[in-house]
């Protein structure tokens, strides 16, 4: 499949986007994948804190550093894989936990198109980490009918600050992710 | 700015992001941990138990989670008692029982207990008493 009719070997237009030219595909591949590994490492380590965990903003910082498919790329796989390897495993959940963490990666880079800013990038890491909860626990209404989304409220707002304290250490090596994607 | 400032500025914002990253991390770590052990019990309960046999004794006790009345009242003191199909029954407090028609009963937070000695467990801030009544005080207490 040609490169001009607005996909790669059946990739999306937005993997094309962002993955274009081979040199610097392999480089975003390698900062998007050591930050993706990263998190996942992060969110098997903290598995016995609930929604304390480093995936969901990689996958966010991903999308702001290197374009909303490799944010979605991230999240989406990301979480998929870590669901192997925690308590719970996979079941009904992992299918919203990887759209929302996907979809809230992607939005990541509709931050950074309006501004690289420190405000925007942690206004990614809230934003992205609601549309995480908001997509998971919408989910879980339709596997667990009637359950009641109020007590969801407290882990919310420890995923927030989670999200906003990693994020902070990924916002620390912005620059060294960036360099290294660019080398 | 020169390159040397940008390095400086960039190595000062690695240090300054990851300092306030870990201090929200280990303060949501530890503040979870706390929070947890809370909802949960904890690994110990602090309990206080009354010994009335005639003369009135009380003792603070920190005691582990989950510990039957029975186990706490060993802790601190000889206890005989006899077991049947509802559970054990204490007959004998630091040498004190045995007596004609006086027995031990006992009391959780003011509440005369309906389950055995050794089937009851604490909570934390439980007021345990136990009394060495007679059958006519005794009375008013079993249904």
């Amino acid at each position: 499949m040609g490169v001009e009719g607005g996909t790669v070997s059946g990739l999306p237009e937005v993997l094309e986007n962002d993955f274009s030219g081979n040199k610097s595909l392999s480089r975003k591949i390698l900062a998007a994948g050591l930050l993706m590994v990263s998190g996942i490492a992060g969110r098997i380590a903290f598995q016995h804190l609930p929604s304390v965990e480093p995936l969901l903003p990689a996958a966010i910082a991903t999308g702001f550093l290197f374009g909303r498919s490799s944010g979605f790329a991230s999240g989406f796989t990301g979480f998929t894989a870590t669901n192997f390897l925690v308590w719970g495993g996979q079941g009904p959940w992992s299918l919203f936990q990887a759209f929302g963490a996907g979809i809230a990666g992607s939005s990541g880079s509709y931050f950074s198109s309006i501004s690289d800013s420190r405000f925007s990038f942690f206004s990614s890491m809230i934003a992205g980490t609601l549309i995480y909860e908001l997509i998971v626990n919408a989910g879980s209404l339709l596997y667990m009918p009637g359950i009641a989304l109020v007590g969801a409220l407290p882990f919310i707002a420890v995923h927030l600050a989670s999200s906003i304290a990693f994020g902070s250490i990924i916002y620390g090596f912005r620059t060294d992710i960036r360099q290294l994607a660019k080398r | 700015m020169d390159s040397e400032q940008i390095s400086d500025s960039l190595r000062n914002d690695k240090i300054i992001y990851t300092g306030i990253g870990l201090a929200v991390i280990a303060g949501l770590v530890l503040g979870l941990e706390a929070g947890s052990e809370s909802l949960l019990g904890g690994d110990e309960v602090e309990v206080t138990l009354n010994i009335d046999d005639g003369d009135w004794s009380t003792e603070n006790m920190v005691v582990e989670n989950n510990s039957t009345v029975l186990g706490v009242l060993n802790t601190s003191h000889q206890v005989e008692y006899t077991e049947y199909d509802m559970g054990a029954f204490v007959t004998s407090i630091d040498g004190t029982g045995g007596q004609e028609d006086y027995s031990w009963l006992y009391f959780v937070n003011g509440e005369s207990a309906s389950s055995a000695v050794d089937r009851n467990y604490v909570s934390e801030g439980d007021n345990i008493t136990f009394r060495y009544l007679h059958s006519n005080e005794t009375s008013q207490y079993l249904n």
